[in-house]
C-alpha cells in the first residue's frame, strides 16, 4: 500500500461513503423533494448488517444485499405514502421518519422483548449499539478489502447516475424539480417518477449504511441523529444539486477539510453550518456550477494571454 | 406512575409553553411562507440570556425574563437578515453584515489572547451594525431573488448548527442550571393528591398572557394589521405603502422573542439548560404548528395543548423512551390524513 493511501485510509474511506450518501440525497434534490430521511435508511442498511454479522454466519456480500433490499422495501411504502406532501412538509415528514429509525434502534430491545419468550435477548443494544468485531484488513491490489467493496459500490453508483443524467429518465427528474405541473402537462406520471427518485435515493443511503458498519464498527443510534442527516445534506449543497458530478465534490472537499484544517476540528459544526449557508446564499448552484468552471477556466488561462501580448 | 388529574395539570403548563413556541413559528410562516428551523436556536439561546441575567450579572429573574425575550428577538431579527434576507433580495449592506459575522465568529471561537480576541469580536460586531444600517437603507438591492422552496429550510439548519455550537463553546456541552432558590418549591394543591409549584403555575400564566397580548397585538393593533396584510400579499401591502422590510423585523422579533420566552420558561420549569435544548422542542414545535394548521396563530396554541398532553400521558403510561415516537406518529399521521392541519383554516384567512 503506497504511504499516503495507507496513513489516511480511514478518511479515503470516510470520503467514498460520504459520497455515495451525498449522491442518495442528490437523486431525490435533482427531482426538487427535500427529503431528509437519509440517515434514517443509513441507520437501516448499518443495523441490518451488524444484526446479520453478530446473530448469524450469514457472510458480509449477502448482508449487503439484504440491507438493500430492506432499505427498497421500507422506501416503497414509505414513498408512497409521503411523496404526495410538498416541499416543508415532505420534508418535515421524512424528518419524522428518520427519527422513529433512530427511535426504534435506540428501544428495539424492548419491541424485541414484547413478542419474544427470552427476555434476556439483547439484539440493538439500546443506545451502546451494537459493537463489531475487529478484523485486521488484508490488502488486496494496494488497497484493504474493506475499503474495495465501498468503491467499487461508489463507481457502480456514478455509473448509474451519469447514465441516467443524459437519459430520458434524468431530464424528466430536472423537468420535475423546474416545474412540477408544467412536467405533468407534458405526460409525465410525476408521482411515479417521485417515487422511483426516492426508492433509489434510499436504497442508495441503506448501502452505504452497510458498507460503513465494517469501518464504523460501533453501530449506535447516535451516528444517526438530525445532525447526520444535515451533514449529507450539507455536501450536496455545497456541490450542486443539478449534477452528480456536485455531491462528490462537496462530500470530498467537506470530508477532507477538517482533516486538512486540524486547527478547525473542534469547530467543525460552525464551519459546516457556514458553509451550508453561505453556500445557498451565494453560490445556489454549487461548486459544479457552469458558471464557476468559465471562471476558472479564464483565470487559468489569463497568464497565457499575457503572454501573447 | 401518577394519577391522572396530575398528568392533565403537567400536560397544560407544558403545552402552554409549547404554545408560545409554535406561535412564534407559525407567525413566521403565514408572513414569509418559510419554516424557520433556527426557531429552537433562538429558544435554547432565550434560555442562556435569561441563564447570564441571573447567574452572571445577579439580575432578579423578573427582569431577567424580559431581557432574555428582548435578547431572543433581536437574535431573530439578525436571524432574518443572515440567513433569509439575501435569499430574497441580495444588496451590497447584507454582505458587509455577512462580512462582518464572520469576523465575529472567528474572534469568538478562536483561541485568541484576551485583548486580540475582544478586538476582533468587536470589530465583527460593528462591521455588523454597519452592515445591519446599510442593508435596511438600502433603496435598490444588487438582485431580488426568487426564492427557491428547499432555500430557506436549508439556510435555516445551517444557522442552527452555528447558534448551537456557539452555546456549546460558551457555555460546555454539560447541563447548565438555574440557582435552587430562585423559586418557592413548596406545591399548590388543586385536588388532594394532584399539585401544581410554583414555577410551573408561573409558565402557566405566563404563557397565557404572552398568548392573549400577542393575540390582541395580531387583531386589534396597526402593526398587527401590517403583518395580516403581508401575510395576503406581500405585494399589494407594498403598494399601499406598508413598509414591509420593517414589518418583516417587527414579525421576525415577537416570533424571536416568544421563542426566548417559552425557552426561559421551560429551563426554569425542568431547571435544565444545554445548548442541545432546542432540537427537541423544535420537532414537538413542527408537530403543532402542522397539526395546527401552518400559519394559523389560534390552531397552534390548540394543538400544542394537544401535543402537550400526548407527551405528558405517554410518558406517564407508556414508556419515556418512545414520547418522541408518538409525537411523529400523530405528526405523519396529520400529514397524511389533513396536511392543512386538523385546526387548519384556508390560506386566505391565517396569520
Amino acid at each position: 500500500m503506497p504511504e499516503f493511501v495507507s496513513n489516511n485510509i480511514s478518511t479515503i474511506n470516510f470520503i467514498l461513503i460520504n459520497i455515495a450518501l451525498g449522491l442518495s440525497i442528490y437523486i431525490t434534490l435533482a427531482t426538487g423533494l427535500l427529503s431528509l430521511s437519509n440517515a434514517g435508511f443509513m441507520a437501516i442498511g448499518a443495523y441490518t448488517v451488524a444484526i446479520i454479522s453478530t446473530q448469524s454466519n450469514i457472510p458480509f456480500s449477502v448482508g449487503l444485499v439484504m440491507a438493500i433490499a430492506l432499505g427498497v422495501a421500507l422506501a416503497l411504502p414509505i414513498g408512497m405514502l409521503v411523496l404526495g406532501l410538498r416541499d416543508i412538509y415532505l420534508a418535515i415528514a421524512t424528518l419524522g421518519f428518520g427519527e422513529i429509525v433512530r427511535i426504534i434502534a435506540l428501544n428495539g430491545d424492548k419491541v424485541v422483548h414484547l413478542f419474544s419468550q427470552n427476555k434476556e435477548l439483547i439484539i440493538f443494544n439500546g443506545a451502546e449499539g451494537i459493537t463489531l468485531t475487529y478484523k485486521t484488513p488484508t490488502v488486496i491490489l494496494g488497497l484493504p478489502d474493506t475499503t474495495w467493496p465501498i468503491l467499487i459500490y461508489v463507481m457502480v453508483i456514478i455509473y448509474i447516475l451519469a447514465t441516467l443524467h443524459n437519459s430520458r429518465f434524468g431530464r424528466i427528474l430536472a423537468s420535475i424539480r423546474q416545474d412540477e405541473t408544467a412536467a405533468s402537462t407534458l405526460g409525465v406520471n410525476v408521482v411515479h417518477y417521485k417515487l422511483l427518485a426516492f426508492v433509489l435515493g434510499s436504497a442508495i443511503a441503506a448501502g452505504a449504511g452497510a458498507l460503513s458498519a465494517p469501518i464504523v464498527r460501533v453501530i449506535d443510534p447516535h451516528n444517526y441523529v438530525f445532525s447526520r442527516g444535515v451533514d449529507i445534506l450539507a455536501y450536496a449543497v455545497l456541490g450542486g444539486m443539478t449534477h452528480w458530478v456536485g455531491p462528490i465534490l462537496g462530500a470530498t472537499v467537506l470530508t477532507s477539510l477538517p482533516e486538512a484544517l486540524r486547527f478547525l476540528k473542534d469547530q467543525r459544526d460552525i464551519v459546516n453550518g457556514l458553509i451550508i449557508m453561505l453556500s445557498i446564499i451565494y453560490l445556489p448552484a454549487g461548486l459544479a456550477d457552469p458558471r464557476i468552471w468559465g471562471l476558472f477556466k479564464r483565470l487559468v488561462s489569463f497568464p497565457k494571454r499575457e503572454q501573447v501580448s | 406512575m401518577l394519577e391522572l388529574p396530575q398528568q392533565l395539570i403537567n400536560g397544560l403548563w407544558q403545552g402552554a409553553a409549547l404554545a408560545l413556541f409554535a406561535m412564534g413559528y407559525t407567525l413566521v410562516f403565514g408572513v414569509l411562507d418559510i419554516i424557520n428551523l433556527a426557531q429552537g436556536a433562538t429558544f435554547m439561546w432565550g434560555a442562556f440570556f435569561a441563564f447570564i441575567c441571573v447567574t452572571k450579572l445577579g439580575w432578579s429573574l423578573w427582569f431577567s425574563i424580559p431581557v432574555a425575550m428582548v435578547g431572543a428577538g433581536l437574535l431573530s431579527i439578525l436571524l432574518d437578515r443572515l440567513a433569509f434576507k439575501p435569499l430574497r433580495s441580495l444588496t451590497s449592506g447584507g454582505l458587509v453584515l455577512w462580512g462582518g459575522f464572520i469576523v465575529l465568529l472567528v474572534g469568538m471561537v478562536g483561541k485568541w489572547a484576551f485583548p486580540v480576541k475582544t478586538g476582533i469580536t468587536i470589530t465583527g460586531a460593528a462591521v455588523m451594525l454597519v452592515g445591519f444600517v446599510l442593508d435596511y437603507r438600502s433603496i435598490r438591492p444588487l438582485r431580488i431573488r426568487e426564492v427557491p422552496h428547499l432555500a430557506p429550510i436549508i439556510s435555516s439548519i445551517g444557522a442552527t448548527f452555528i447558534l448551537v455550537s456557539l452555546a456549546i463553546n460558551e457555555f460546555g456541552a454539560q447541563v447548565s442550571r438555574f440557582p435552587a432558590n430562585l423559586f418557592p418549591v413548596k406545591p399548590y394543591h388543586i385536588t388532594a393528591d394532584a399539585v401544581i409549584s410554583p414555577i410551573q403555575t408561573l409558565v402557566l400564566i405566563l404563557s397565557l398572557a404572552l398568548m392573549l397580548v400577542l393575540s390582541l397585538l395580531i387583531n386589534r393593533t396597526q402593526m398587527g394589521r401590517a403583518i395580516r396584510a403581508i401575510a395576503w400579499s406581500e405585494r399589494t401591502s407594498r403598494l399601499l405603502g406598508i413598509n414591509v422590510d420593517y414589518v418583516i423585523a417587527q414579525t421576525f422579533f415577537i416570533s424571536g422573542a416568544l421563542a426566548g420566552a417559552a425557552g426561559v420558561l421551560l429551563g426554569l420549569a425542568f431547571n435544565r439548560l444545554e445548548p442541545t435544548m432546542g432540537g427537541e422542542v423544535e420537532l414537538a414545535g413542527l408537530t403543532v404548528i402542522i397539526v395546527g394548521g401552518m400559519g394559523s396563530i389560534g390552531g397552534a396554541a390548540m394543538a400544542a395543548f394537544l401535543v402537550g398532553m400526548i407527551r405528558v400521558l405517554s410518558v406517564a403510561y407508556i414508556d419515556s423512551s418512545f414520547r418522541d415516537a408518538f409525537v411523529f406518529a400523530l405528526l405523519i399521521l396529520v400529514l397524511l390524513i389533513r396536511p392543512s392541519g386538523i385546526f387548519g383554516r384556508s390560506k386566505a384567512v391565517r396569520a
